[in-house]
């Protein structure tokens, strides 16, 4: 117990270092990992996947949806524009699904991390600022 | 050093003891030095063999609780990064706060399933090139494995790690790294270090310098349960503590052994002098007794023990010998006595056995010789008595025809018939023939009669002519007797007489008569010269005594036993006829009596009549008529005595 209360604790310094990050209001991408064979997914649909209610893509692989670290701008863009829900709720909703077995989509805490993730893991779904370059990714969604 | 010990019971008793002592002090001394050596020993190798225990528990603990931190560490969300490389370096941070708030002595890297490295908890050197993972890092599953002692590349030093595959936590069963956590051999001989003995690890398959061995002890420890199953935690340290212990304990037992002597030596030699007091008293008495023959003497019993029971024992067995020597010695005088006697008896016995015998031969004798001559004088009794009777007629003719002639030389004749006449009594030599034929006559006439009185004499032996049997005085016939013999002795011996019977006894006293006769002629034929003769009567019991002693020559002893034999004389022939002391023994022995005869040479002789006062039973009272008619007693029967 004192060992998790401890790693609690340094991951709290980790975030606390996060918030110097400024957020400005810009587009961002939906990326997936190439291996995904869909072309493109609507917003109704990304919803759908972080809100854990379609946990396969086409072909039966998982989706691994990949979120924002919960300070970041960028997600808050997310949460807007494709979940409609404040973070509060959907933290509290992920916490639920979370006890019903059903993981919350992964955190990146950056643009780089999150393309690197969804680079490498397939299935992997997330988010990236227009400005970053979407690199070895495939681009299904844009949000202006 | 044995013949010293072995002179005396004292000292095999102090050489036993001392024996036993040193016997039972040096196994006990032996058997407490190498149990005590041998428990310090194994005490020592299980103290190290814990303390080795103890140790291995320590590295497992550590090993385990770093597992668990390892595991925790692994599920952590951030370990998601390692997909992206860790480019938010969130990862590298967490690691390097793991090492600072743990106190790591190694390092923690992670790696990503390229076995690249994404993060570690010191920052590596941007400028060096990353050097290639030791090979054991690179592994498979999904589980901790412990990675046995290497040679970590990255820390540049002697290590042992845990490796922990990182899953992703956001899909199942997808392996995004890994997780190593080295820990350094040094830090790991640190936390092994201990102040009293050496530690280290030696692998299980290696064969450990046996305990005991290079002058340590040693205790080994159980191979690690979780991690360490290769190894086991060596403990040495130097045997000199435990030697220096032990010596100390053998040090204390020969004070010990020492010590203990000291009170046990006099101890023994209390005892043994004790014991052997009475013993060497004893010995001493003895010796003394032996010594002395003096069995009177008596060991003092000074204890009650056995050696008291020694000395009664003893005492009682000098009092036994004291008495057994007693009556030995009186059983010895006794015997001597009882052989004295014995001779003295046998020699009786043997002079009454000889008496006995002679007695019996001479009984014998006579009562063959008695038929003998019985049957001889019946035989000479009617010749001689023809020839002796008809002796007084043959002189009586011899002297008518010797006158006859005379007369017919008277008459008258012729010249020439007278001088033919006196030719022929010339030529017959008749003066001569006168003469002799009287002296022939005479003599064949007492030739006649001495061979009738022999035969008399021969038959009053054998059958003995039988008077009247009465009761008579003997002291009557011995006067009678002596009046007759008066002549004799007279002027020259003198005659002693002592009488005391004065009783009359049943005898036939004409046949009495006749010994007192042959006895008393005997008497005073045997002395020559002047002598005495003594003749006592007396009475013992139903017995008369009549002791005729002489003064005379004595008889030679070898003649003693013939005497009575008929025919015995040491006299001239014609002096006597050998026959009187043979009659006058039958005569005793018919009449129940004997004659005893004590004779010695030159002094003298003693014959004692014994005469019963009162006739046996068997005795013919009546005479028996003689064969032929003899004069009755003779009064001087001629004397058949001994040369006496």
């Amino acid at each position: 117990m004192i060992v998790k209360g401890s790693i609690l604790a340094v991951l709290g310094l980790g975030f606390c270092a996060l918030f110097s990050e400024s957020a400005d209001a810009e587009g961002m991408l939906i990326i997936v990992n190439p291996s995904v064979e869909a072309a493109a997914l609507s917003p109704r649909e990304i919803s759908a996947i972080y809100l854990l209610k379609t946990m396969a893509w086409a072909d039966g692989s998982r989706i691994i949806p990949v979120n924002r670290e919960a300070t970041s701008p960028l997600r808050e863009e997310f949460n807007g524009a494709i979940l409609h829900q404040t973070n509060e709720a959907l933290a509290a909703y992920w916490n639920e699904m979370h006890f019903k077995g059903r993981l919350p989509p992964v955190i990146q805490e950056s643009d780089r991390a999150m393309l690197a993730f969804i680079r490498k893991v397939p299935g992997a779904i997330g988010y990236i600022s227009e400005s970053t370059e979407p690199m070895d990714v495939k681009i299904v969604g844009r949000v202006p | 050093m044995i013949q010293f010990f072995s002179r005396s019971i004292a000292r095999k008793i102090l050489a036993s003891f001392i024996g036993i002592y040193a016997t039972t002090y040096l196994l006990t001394a032996l058997f407490v030095f190498t149990s005590l050596r041998n428990s310090i020993g194994v005490s020592e190798v299980k103290t190290l063999s814990q303390l080795a225990d103890v140790k291995m528990e320590r590295l497992e603990n550590a090993f385990g609780d770093l597992a668990i931190d390892l595991r925790a560490w692994a599920e952590l969300d951030v370990m998601t990064d390692l997909v992206s490389e860790d480019v938010d370096k969130r990862i590298a941070r967490m690691l390097e706060g793991l090492k600072r708030q743990y106190g790591l002595k190694g390092e923690v890297y992670a790696f990503d399933t390229a076995g690249k490295l994404v993060a570690s908890s010191t920052p590596p050197n941007p400028d060096a090139a990353p050097p290639p993972l030791p090979a054991a890092w690179k592994v498979d599953g999904k589980g901790l494995v412990f990675v046995d002692k290497h040679w970590d590349t990255l820390g540049s030093n002697e290590a042992m790690a845990l490796v922990m595959p990182v899953m992703a936590s956001f899909t199942g069963n997808l392996r995004i790294g890994s997780l190593t956590l080295t820990y350094p051999w040094s830090a790991l001989e640190h936390l092994l270090a201990d102040e009293d003995a050496l530690i280290e690890l030696v692998r299980t398959d290696s064969d450990p310098a046996p305990l005991g061995d290079n002058g340590r002890v040693a205790g080994l420890s159980k191979p690690g349960g979780s991690f360490l199953k290769a190894w086991k935690v060596l403990a040495t340290h130097e045997t000199s503590a435990a030697v220096q212990a032990v010596r100390q304990v053998a040090n204390q037992l020969l004070l010990l052994g020492l010590f203990l002597s000291i009170p046990i030596l006099a101890a023994v030699l209390w005892l043994s002098r004790k014991l052997t007091r009475p013993v060497v008293e004893l010995t001493g008495f003895v010796g003394l007794i032996t010594g002395t023959d003096d069995l009177g003497k008596r060991v003092p019993v000074s204890s009650v023990d056995e050696l008291g029971t020694l000395a009664q024992s003893f005492n009682r067995m000098a009092a036994s010998l004291e008495r057994a020597g007693g009556e030995r010695e009186r059983f010895v005088r006794e015997l001597e006595a009882l052989n004295q006697s014995l001779e003295a008896k046998v020699a009786a016995r043997t002079l009454e056995l000889k008496a006995s015998q002679a007695e019996r031969a001479q009984s014998d004798k006579m009562a063959s010789l008695g038929q003998l001559v019985a049957g001889v004088a019946h035989e000479l009794n009617n010749p001689i008595a023809f020839i002796y009777a008809n002796f007084p007629h043959l002189e009586e003719y011899t002297g008518e025809l010797l006158a006859l002639i005379e007369k017919l030389r008277q008459v008258p004749a012729d010249e020439a018939v007278r001088r033919r006449f006196d030719e022929l009594i010339a030529e017959a030599d008749l003066d001569f023939l006168q003469k002799d034929i009287l002296k022939i006559i005479h003599s064949g006439k007492d030739g006649a009669t001495r061979v009738k009185d022999i035969v008399l004499s021969l038959r009053s032996f054998s059958r003995l002519d039988e008077a009247e049997f009465k009761k008579t005085s003997l002291e009557l016939g011995i006067d009678d007797t002596l009046a007759l013999l008066h002549h004799r002795m007279r002027g020259r011996i003198i005659l002693e007489k002592d009488y005391r019977l004065n009783q009359p006894v049943s005898c036939f006293p004409g046949q009495i008569n006749q010994v007192f006769m042959n006895i008393i002629s005997n008497a005073i034929q045997s002395i020559k010269g002047t002598g005495s003769i003594k003749i006592a009567t007396r009475r013992e019991g139903a017995l008369a005594i009549v002791t005729v002693a002489d003064s005379g020559g004595g008889i030679p002893p070898e003649n003693l036993g013939k005497i009575f034999d008929p025919f015995f004389t040491t006299k001239k022939v014609g002096e006597g006829t050998g026959l009187g002391l043979s009659i006058s023994y039958g005569i005793m022995e018919k009449h129940g009596g004997r004659i005893d005869v004590q004779s010695r040479l030159g002094e003298g002789t003693t014959f004692e009549l014994r005469l019963p006062l009162e006739p046996p039973a068997a005795m013919p009272l009546s005479g028996v008529p003689a064969a032929m008619p003899l004069s009755g007693v003779p009064a001087a029967l001629p004397l058949s005595g001994v040369t006496t």
